[in-house]
């Protein structure tokens, strides 16, 4: 099946337009109300088949808009009068408008003159059905919906992100989610047109989990999720002209979902599989430092000038307890800051080093929550055990300057420093 | 006789999903059940693929364990990730249901399977396959229904305190071990399951609006937890028996009567309640 190339700058410019609706609806928490209102297309295309008994694109449209917008004000209604949660009233507002869909849908289908071919069309979608003197109006419409989008970014701003702080600046945040909800249900037709009114969610919500997961600013976040809307509709297209016998939309849906799940699995800021990964290694790292500082005190009660200790003096020294003992005194060893004799360790110097510096480090910390914050001494032991492991080398200085004539921490034990010890 | 087999098999639904609601309705997953029945579309065209249209029960093994799987899935996901439940949930049901829609074009030769009747069933028109229990011949969907609905019915009656804490202070159930997430998994678990025994029984748009609207109704008016549930049973009944009246009466299917029916009574209910 090859695709005409109208119908790919269709897929670009409706896939932009989606993904940056998506965009703005998902730092809202609100994206499942493109769902909602897709599904209520159906409501109003089948009511205007039954009155008027005939095919017409510009009363499709018409009932088509009509019945989103019931839609998104019942939703409105709803959540404005109820304490319903927003997911509830969508649930609510969904089944109704799309039982109604149905019931229209099966009265019409007694009436034989009825193509029911079109239905399908409009609830699974069919690219290839669309016109080439269709094509301008949906890209006017979709630069239209996008410029909306952009001349209102400062109050998606705070809409999205700081509702409390936007009143505060004059901000009209109950005005601006209602425009939200009104640009997305006319713009969801669009989506719709090539994916279906099913799908048509699916081509909002990935390109802005793409956009929102590879970047950390609403613009970027909002161009991001434009682009790659784009990108990937043209891409669903190429593939389903290449592959025999796949349609178009699904295909969109499938592959712009694919990349989705990649990128929420493994894009580097937010990606579940490298977050995972730093943790284990910050969980590593913690349990070397853990280890050297509890052979610290081990060697301060035995005050064993040969610098040894036994792994069991380690364990009961040792408060947060690493992953793996062994593994992690060998790797220590690789290090150079431990070394094994017989059925002891030794603290080499760079080890002896770096344990005293780690010790300092946690017992300033104390004092500091101690004296200045003015945490119970009883309290600061864990609290200090849990902020060493963060603290950065600019910090650490500052604390040293800070506390420089303190010789004991909160629990009497002498400070290390420099030349002490 | 047929009738009462469906009206005995929509209130055995209604009356679990309206138990689950309840839970539902006050930690906010109204869209839960959309999201599976859209997911479940693959492990169908998979089922009859393996055994055929008629009378299979591969269809309802696979999408039990494809529904279950995938909620798991978007609860562990967003465990992890901590953002955006409903855009996770969003984009996995989209996505598995264009696998499914992929799956039907792949196939189509072999499989006769129409999406719009995973997406409307209807009640009345259910292919009642029957059983020799006895002397009775009982359906298949009234033994599912049976089942489906005494384990959720033990499940909110013996897990009620639990349940209860973790929805209104999954703190505190955390911290005398009660393990919330545990129980919030086993809703969404049995939310899935549910759902795919009503695709077969009494249509998606039904079991969506019967999740939500009798528990929301109820919510409006109950000031406990307990009376809310009760209050829910009450409401559905009601609103099924009422629905299906008002749907024989001006012919549609019977799942979208009492749907539009639920959702003309929570309108009203919204419009007549002082703000």
């Amino acid at each position: 099946m090859d695709l005409p190339i109208h119908i790919f700058v269709a897929l670009a410019f409706i896939g932009w337009f989606s993904g940056l609706m998506g965009a703005v609806l998902l730092v809202h928490h609100r994206v499942l109300i493109g769902d909602v209102l897709s599904h209520s297309v159906l409501a109003g295309v089948a009511f205007v088949f039954l009155l008027f008994l005939e095919v017409s694109f510009p009363l499709l449209i018409a009932g088509a808009i009509a019945s989103t917008l019931l839609a998104a004000l019942l939703i409105e209604f709803i959540k404005n009068r109820t304490p319903l949660k927003e997911d509830v009233v969508l649930g609510i507002v969904l089944a109704f408008m799309f039982a109604i869909g149905i019931a229209f849908l099966a009265v019409s289908q007694k009436i034989p003159s009825i193509e029911k071919a079109m239905l399908n069309t409009l609830l699974l979608g069919e690219v290839s059905a669309i016109l080439p003197n269709e094509v301008p109006y949906m890209v006017i419409a979709s630069i239209v919906g996008s410029l909306v989008i952009w001349l209102l970014y400062k109050g998606w701003f705070f809409t999205g992100f700081d509702p409390v702080f936007g009143q505060t600046q004059q901000v009209p945040i109950n005005r601006l989610r209602k425009i939200l909800l009104f640009i997305v249900a006319s713009g969801i037709l669009l989506t719709a047109y090539i994916s279906g009114v099913v799908l048509a969610v699916g081509l909002l919500i990935a390109p802005a989990l793409i956009g929102r997961f590879f970047s950390t600013r609403l613009y970027s976040t909002l161009l991001l999720s434009g682009l790659s809307g784009a990108v990937l509709a043209v891409l669903g297209g190429i593939v389903s002209a290449k592959v025999e016998g796949l349609s178009t939309g699904p295909l969109i849906i499938f592959s712009a979902g694919l990349i989705g799940l990649l990128t929420i699995l493994f894009s580097p800021h937010y990606g579940i599989v490298l977050h995972r990964i730093r943790y284990v290694l910050f969980k590593w790292s913690r349990g070397q430092e853990n280890i050297l500082r509890a052979a610290y005190k081990v060697l301060e009660r035995t005050g064993n000038t040969s610098y040894a200790f036994s792994l069991e003096e380690l364990k009961q020294a040792c408060d947060d307890p690493p992953p793996s003992w062994t593994i992690l005194l060998k790797v220590l060893e690789m290090k150079g800051f431990v070394k094994q004799s017989g059925n002891k360790w030794l603290l080499t110097p760079q080890g002896l080093e770096k344990a005293k510096r780690l010790t300092r480090l946690h017992r300033l910390l104390e004092l500091y929550l101690s004296e200045i914050v003015k945490i119970a001494p009883e309290k600061v032991h864990s609290y200090a055990e849990s902020l060493e492991h963060i603290i950065t080398p600019e910090v650490e200085q500052r604390l040293y300057e800070l506390l420089r004539d303190k010789q004991y921490d909160p629990h009497k034990k002498p400070v290390p420093w420099n030349g002490s010890g | 006789m047929e009738w009462f087999w469906v009206i005995l098999v929509l209130l055995l639904v209604g009356s679990a999903a309206s138990l689950l609601g309840s839970f539902i309705v006050l930690k906010g997953f109204g869209m839960l059940g959309d999201a599976i029945s859209h997911a479940v579309l693959p492990a169908i065209v998979i089922g009859y693929l393996i055994g055929g249209i008629y009378d299979n029960n591969w269809f309802l093994i696979l999408s039990i364990a494809l529904a279950v799987l995938t909620s798991l899935t978007i609860e562990w996901l967003y465990q992890r990730t901590r953002m955006y439940p409903d855009g996770i949930m969003g984009l996995i049901f989209t996505f598995l249901f264009a696998l499914g829609l992929l799956m039907i074009d792949l196939w189509t030769y072999s499989v006769d399977l129409d999406p719009e009747c995973v997406l409307f069933g209807e009640a009345a028109y259910i292919p009642f396959s029957f059983f020799l229990i006895g002397n009775a011949l009982i359906p298949k969907q009234l033994i599912l229904s049976v089942i489906i609905w005494l384990i959720i019915l033990i499940f909110t009656f013996a897990g009620y305190r639990p349940l209860a804490l973790s929805t209104f202070d999954r703190i505190y159930a955390h911290s005398i071990k009660m393990h919330p997430s545990l129980w919030q998994y086993s809703i969404s678990a049995l939310v899935a399951v549910l759902t795919v025994i009503a695709i077969e029984s009494v249509g998606i748009v039904l079991l969506l609006s019967i999740l939500v609207v009798p528990a929301s109704i109820a919510f409006l008016w109950a000031k406990r937890l307990h009376s809310m549930i009760f209050l829910a049973q009450i409401v559905n009944a009601t609103l099924i028996f009422l629905g299906l009246l008002f749907a024989l009466y001006v012919d549609i299917p019977i799942s979208a009567g009492i749907a539009i029916l639920g959702g003309l009574a929570l309108l009203t209910i919204t419009i007549l309640k002082k703000k």
